[in-house]
């Protein structure tokens, strides 16, 4: 039990005409190596759940347990848990500032204090990390490609050597390649460097792909939380809930509405293609 | 950090003063504004007072909302105060402080100076608390309209004033983003040397630069490829009629400024 958020509750604006709460006693726990999608119309609150895990606002009420230790606690050191627990927000090239690339990944580590060694070691790693080649680096960051400019966002946070990542929409505006290169490199942080995944999406292919676990948040408060198959699997609520499931279900849905006896573990467009074959070819 | 200026925002609320026509609370405003300058007595201050506590009730705006957008110039208010107490020479010293004298000129000035100050603020926060930026700018183009005549653009001019309080929340909620952003890369933004500190705010300066600058191009390139050629033949969607209303909030600014300039005059109380 790496992150326990216990009975989290946050509103906009407090005591305003514009008042509004984003979060309704939010319960969750999140162990040490899970990849967590956390799913939700626009507007549900996913934004305003991480932003709080990163100590970055204030509960109204309630609290969050990092490593057992209360982060909103007047004690606690909420600097040293932005190393610990790495945000990338949404769209986060906007944040570049620095005159050379490898100079903005340098800023995070030095903010929390690694050593100059450490910092260039842990920067060049990042960078490698992320793709981005040694004749980038001396470049300014204002002249890279949009999805460039995404990993090296990314590398400026992973420098920062993180247990827990989390992305806000990693992948909005990127094309098939800059997305897949961005979920590949945050699959291999799960599964190799054993890194905690928290991941923000509005792409019900992606979730069902990666994911061990998701959990949907509807108005504020949470929708459901389990692993993919048993959260698509109601798929008539998540509906009511504003969203989808994932295409190669749906199609295997259909076809079994249709009365066509396909199997129904099924998820991605991959797995329903096979099935499909592998049904037509025993049919005939 | 930036939320807490509220000076220059809406705040939507259903009061009359709200439906206003703007020109009546533009006219209103600078009327009020120049009422507080010729005349330092309290007769005169305690008709401001009791017209703008009036104004303020009737725009069902919340006391502690006013008050709030005083804390950005509360160092303002103390230099103010300050200079006006300790720099005022005369013989009428009331109290020494080491080599300092407090004259009661000085105390005078500094208590009608800060009145001033402070009532000035909330003066002109109440028109753009109760009227939205595009009303303001309506009602600020269609009062400058004759000098059209004199081939002043009015309308270009109205339109960049509109922009530009347009582009105030949308700057305030960037930065905010941004300030965010760098937090979570372990920035500090109060702590640390003077060195560290300032490097901190370019992470903020950049981004926000550059991304206002990209939101202008975007804008002119949006208003290009709608046609868009300034103020010839353009029409409104909510063109500005007065009504009773406005004609009734026109007497009484006007009756307000008359009393000011009538007890002006005298000064019974005295001080
Ligand atoms: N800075 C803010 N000030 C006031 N209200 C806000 C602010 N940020 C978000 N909200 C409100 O809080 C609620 C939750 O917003 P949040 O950004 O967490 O949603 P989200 O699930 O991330 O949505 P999206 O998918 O669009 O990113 C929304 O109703 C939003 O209008
Ligand atoms: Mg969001």
């Amino acid at each position: 039990m790496q992150i326990i958020v216990d009975h989290l509750n946050y509103t906009y604006s407090k005591g305003l005409v514009y008042e509004r709460k984003a979060l309704d006693d939010i319960n969750l726990v999140i162990n040490r190596g899970e990849y967590v999608c956390i799913i939700g119309h626009t507007g549900s609150g996913k934004s305003t759940l991480i932003q709080l895990l990163d100590g970055l606002l204030k509960p109204d009420s309630g609290t969050i347990y990092f490593d057992g230790k209360d982060i909103f606690d007047g004690d606690y050191q909420l600097k040293n848990l932005c190393g610990r627990v790495g945000l990338v927000f949404q769209y986060p090239e906007y944040q570049l500032f620095e005159t050379s690339v490898i100079e903005d990944v340098k800023f995070g580590p030095r903010n929390i204090g690694m050593s100059s060694l450490d910092t260039d070691v842990a920067s060049y790693e990042a960078l490698k990390m992320v793709g981005i080649g040694d004749e980038l680096l001396d470049v300014s960051p204002l002249e890279l490609s949009g999805g460039e400019k995404r990993r090296v966002a990314i590398a400026g946070i992973l420098a920062m050597k993180p247990e827990v990542i989390i992305l806000d929409e990693p992948t909005a505006g990127l094309d098939t390649k800059g997305r897949n290169d961005i979920l590949e490199l945050v699959n291999r942080l799960n599964r190799e460097n054993n890194i905690t995944v928290i991941l923000v999406s509005h792409n019900m292919e992606d979730v069902a792909k990666y994911a061990d676990r998701v959990v949907v948040m509807a108005e504020g408060k949470i929708y459901s939380d389990g692993t993919p198959k048993e959260v698509f699997a109601d798929y008539r609520s998540l509906r009511e809930v504003g969203l989808d499931i994932p295409e190669g279900m749906y199609i295997i849905e259909r076809l079994r509405e249709a009365g066509i006896p396909v199997r129904t573990d099924i998820m991605t467009a991959e797995e329903a293609a096979a099935e499909i074959l592998r049904f037509i070819s025993e049919e005939s | 950090m930036l939320k807490e200026v509220t000076i220059g925002k809406y705040y939507p609320a259903q009061s009359v003063i709200h439906k206003l026509d703007p020109r009546v609370k533009l006219a209103g405003t600078i009327l009020f504004i120049i009422s507080l300058f010729p005349y330092s007595t309290a007769e005169v201050y305690l008709i401001a007072s009791l017209y703008l506590a009036l104004m303020i009730k009737i725009s069902r705006i919340p006391v502690g909302y006013m008050l709030k957008g005083l804390r950005p110039v509360i160092i303002l208010i103390i230099f103010t105060a300050v200079f006006s107490l300790f720099l005022t020479p005369g013989i009428d010293v009331v109290f020494t402080i080491g080599s300092v004298h407090i004259t009661r000129s000085g105390l005078k000035k500094a208590v009608f100076m800060v009145l001033r100050l402070i009532y000035l603020i909330m003066g002109s926060s109440l028109l753009t608390y109760t009227t939205t930026p595009n009303q303001l700018t309506d009602g600020i183009e269609k009062a400058l309209k004759p000098l059209n005549r004199i081939k002043i653009p009015v309308h270009e001019f109205a339109l960049m004033m509109s922009l530009s309080m347009r582009f105030i929340p949308i700057l305030m909620e960037e930065a905010e983003k941004i300030t965010k952003a760098q937090s979570a890369r372990g920035a500090d933004f109060e702590q640390g040397g003077f060195v560290k500190k300032a490097k901190n705010i370019i992470s903020i300066i950049v981004p926000l630069l550059v991304s206002a600058t990209k939101r202008a191009g975007d804008l002119a390139l949006a208003m290009d490829a709608r046609c868009y050629h300034g103020g010839s033949n353009r029409t409104k969607l909510k063109p500005l009629k007065y009504s009773f209303r406005d004609f009734a909030g026109y007497v009484i600014v006007i009756f307000y400024f008359a009393l000011i300039i009538a007890s002006g005059q005298v000064d019974f109380i005295g001080y």
